[in-house]
Formats: C-alpha cells, sequence, structure tokens
C-alpha cells in the first residue's frame, strides 16, 4: 500500500481552521476552499508531519470503533483524495 | 468514515454568520506611511506604529482559537513595521489566510521572496495611474509610480495573486482603461471604486475630488461593466457581515465592526477580544434591524445599493441614517442597469444578475 511506512505532511500553501467541528481548508495559491466532514476533520487534525498513517489508523479505529480493516481502507482513500489535490504531501518514516 | 471533500462552504460560512464566529479580520497594524496620499480616510492621523509584537501574537493565537481563518493586514504601509515578516509569519504559522494591502513602494527582490515564502491569498496594491505624473501627485511622492510597477512585476514573476486596487477620482479618471489594460497584459485582478471615504477629522473633500454622478455612469458605459441588481430588493439585504462574523482591529488596538464602521467596541489592550465580542456593545450592535434603516423604508434603489453604516455614521453621526454616498451610487447602479436593459433586453439582463465588479 501507497501509504504504509509513510508520513503525511499537510502543505505549506494551505491555510486552514477548524468551524464547529468542520475543517475549513483554503489552497492559497487556487483560491480554492474545501470542507471536511466530522471524520475527514478528525484524521486532518492528526496530520503534523510526525504521525505515520499507520498511527493514523490506529487512532482512527479508536475514535470510531470501526475494524482497522476498514479504517485503514477509508484513511487512505481519504488521504489519497486531499493528497491528489495538493493539500498533503508523503514524507518516509525515519 | 471519511466521505469526499466537499468543495464548497457556503454552508459553513452561513453557521459563522449565524454563531457570531469572528471568520474574517482586517487588522490596521500601523498607520504611519511613506506616502501621503490627498484621499487617505486616515485623514492626518498617520502616526500610529501599532502595537508591539508580543501583543500582536497573542491576539492572533486568540484568534485562532476563536475560529477566525481569514486575516487581511493593512495600514499604513505595513512594511515599514520592521517586524512584519515577523507577524505575517506567525499568522501563517497559526494557519490564517492572509491578505497583504500595501502601497508596494518597499517590495524589492528580498521582499518579494519573504512574501512568496508566506504563501499569501493575495497582495492587494494600490495604482491610481499609469501615468505617473498623475500617480506621484495623488501619493505625494514622486518615483512612486515607478516603484509600484516594479514590485507588480516582481511579485508576478513568483506567480503571488495580485490584485490592483484602484480609487477613481477627477484626478485619474482618464487612467480607467490604461490600468485595465496593464492588469490583463499581467495577469492581475483589477478592482476599483468610486466612493471616497470622508476621512474622520474632516480633511478630505469628498465633493472636490470625487467625481460627478454622470462620469461614474459614463465609465460604465463605456466600458460595457455589467452592473448586477440584487434578486432580494428587501431591507434585510442591506445588512453586511460587520460585527456578524467580521471585524477590525485598529492600530492602537481598538475593536470595530468594520474599517469603516468607526464605532469603538473596546480595546484589546485592556480586555481579551472574547470578552469584547461578546459584550452588550457588540451584541446591541447585532441587535440593528434593517427595518430600523428609517431613510430606506420606502426606497426604490434597494436592490442596487451598497449600504454602507459606515458612512451614515460619518455622515450623520448615527448607523442607521442612509449615505448620501451610498444614495448617489445606487442610483449609478439603477441608471446603467435599466440603460442596459432597455438596449440588450431581457437576455443580457440575465447576465447582469451575476456579474458585478463592485
Amino acid at each position: 500500500m501507497l501509504w504504509k511506512g509513510k508520513i503525511p505532511f499537510k502543505s505549506p500553501e494551505v491555510a486552514w481552521r477548524t468551524v464547529d467541528g468542520e475543517s475549513i481548508i483554503v489552497l492559497t495559491k487556487e483560491s480554492r476552499v474545501i470542507v471536511l466532514n466530522e471524520v475527514g476533520t478528525y484524521i486532518w487534525e492528526l496530520i503534523d508531519g510526525r504521525r505515520s498513517f499507520q498511527e493514523i489508523v490506529t487512532a482512527v479505529t479508536e475514535e470510531f470503533e470501526v475494524s482497522a480493516l476498514r479504517a485503514t481502507e477509508e484513511s487512505a482513500a481519504f488521504l489519497e483524495e486531499i493528497a491528489a489535490k495538493g493539500i498533503i504531501f508523503l514524507k518516509d518514516k525515519d | 468514515m471519511p466521505e469526499d471533500a466537499r468543495d464548497y462552504y457556503s454552508e459553513l460560512y452561513q453557521k459563522t454568520m449565524k454563531k457570531n464566529i469572528p471568520f474574517v479580520g482586517q487588522w490596521e497594524l500601523n498607520t504611519n506611511c511613506n506616502l501621503n496620499c490627498y484621499h487617505c480616510y486616515l485623514g492626518r492621523q498617520r502616526q500610529c506604529y501599532g502595537l508591539p509584537l508580543v501583543k500582536i501574537k497573542s491576539i492572533l493565537d486568540e484568534l485562532a482559537d476563536l475560529g477566525t481563518l481569514y486575516l487581511s493586514f493593512t495600514g499604513g504601509e505595513i512594511l515599514l513595521r520592521k517586524d512584519f515578516f515577523e507577524i505575517a509569519g506567525y499568522s501563517r504559522k497559526k494557519n490564517f489566510a492572509i491578505r497583504l494591502l500595501t502601497n508596494a513602494t518597499l517590495i524589492d527582490e528580498d521582499a518579494a521572496d519573504k512574501i512568496n515564502a508566506l504563501n499569501p491569498l493575495s497582495v492587494d496594491v494600490s495604482l491610481y495611474a499609469l501615468n505617473p505624473v498623475i500617480h506621484d501627485r495623488i501619493t505625494g511622492m514622486i518615483g512612486s509610480q515607478e516603484l509600484v510597477i516594479r514590485a507588480i512585476k516582481l511579485l508576478r514573476k513568483r506567480e503571488i495573486k495580485v490584485v490592483v486596487k484602484t480609487l477613481f477620482m477627477k484626478e485619474n479618471l482618464a487612467e480607467f482603461n490604461p490600468i485595465k489594460y496593464f492588469c490583463q497584459d499581467n495577469g492581475v485582478e483589477f478592482q476599483f471604486d468610486f466612493t471616497m471615504t470622508p476621512a474622520d477629522d474632516g480633511s478630505i473633500d469628498v465633493s472636490r475630488l470625487g467625481l460627478e454622478k454622470s462620469q461614474i455612469e459614463d465609465v460604465f458605459s463605456e466600458n460595457n461593466i455589467l452592473v448586477s441588481r440584487r434578486q432580494d430588493a428587501s431591507l434585510d439585504a442591506l445588512l453586511c457581515a460587520a460585527g456578524i462574523n467580521s471585524f477590525f482591529i485598529s492600530s492602537s488596538g481598538n475593536l470595530y465592526p468594520c474599517i469603516f464602521l468607526k464605532k469603538n467596541m473596546g480595546s484589546l489592550l485592556r480586555e481579551r477580544f472574547q470578552e469584547i465580542w461578546n459584550s452588550s456593545n457588540f451584541n446591541n450592535f447585532r441587535a440593528i434591524d434593517a427595518q430600523d434603516f428609517y431613510n430606506c423604508r420606502q426606497c426604490g434603489l434597494v436592490g442596487y445599493c451598497n449600504h454602507c453604516m459606515g458612512l451614515s455614521l460619518l455622515e450623520h453621526g448615527n448607523l442607521l441614517g442612509a449615505s448620501s454616498l451610498d444614495c448617489r451610487l445606487a442610483l449609478v447602479f439603477k441608471n446603467v442597469y435599466e440603460k442596459r436593459r432597455s438596449k440588450y433586453g431581457e437576455e443580457k439582463e440575465e447576465l447582469s444578475e451575476t456579474s458585478s465588479h463592485l
């Protein structure tokens, strides 16, 4: 899997704020805005350039009480989607 | 589980209005300026060097916690602050989406690189004329226009979004097309305005410097500029976001609903932002109902009006009147709209419902 052993980090070109449980992300170069739902917001706030994908999946599994497989698949799908928009990037775990 | 990221935010924006989240702010970092523009709304009060860095950072911390996302930094001239890049850098670290409002005369290669590293939404630059003599006469500084043009090119070379903002007055009206074409050629957004804001100290002679109604109408006609008529022509449409989900911080640390609405709600030197934002001052202001706009109840121009309580306050000393500047501009818009409608008919009218430069 693409995300295994990787650490996601936020693009320096985004600005963001969580308002009433939803994160609003601004792509500053494009003046585009994306709003994340509650779960997306939860994952977004875990992305700090230090936590690995696996650590994020573990947190999602515990927070939303879902299976590890489901948390892995859906977290990966979500991260791939926002990575495609240039909002996050990946780096290798040290 | 995560759903698709949603590419819209109007729902969330409405939530910030309903819940009075201070989502959008403008911050006057200082009032001192290296130019001496004769139409400056600050009048002669241009000697405030702003709050100390440590105070600014603590306010930024609080604003981030309260949900502020958009912050515009304005002056005076913001780049005169020696700690400007520290302020802007800290605001980016706290994840604000920032705009910089500047006269651009101090932007050289080094400053352009530093601005680029901030990833601002835009740099909004004041340009009054492509003719340097006219621009420099307005700004009171010989050579200022050359510096502005240089700055715009330095910023665009780095693919930074630049917005040229021009206030048109009698002095620079003939520069409309040259500025428009310059912006087109350089990938720059062009925003223009015709409303001169009276200075707090009464030092601007609006009637002498500002355009006649017929001159504004001519600009719209000659440039084929579409004017919108609001579908919602009720009085409620005259209410704006000032003090609802947006605010203005002055260089001396006072909190206002808007840069144009000089109703001081409290001092950030004495109270925390949240205390002032939730105070009876703000709550009373928010309780203003559009039906309270006594001059507007029977007005047929509501659909064309950009009603500003701040202008009313400056002009009449109260928030609920109608500024003659707004009334005049609304009449201009109505005339332009109706002329265009009679010329092109309903098909074009539909287009004009959605398009406006103002």
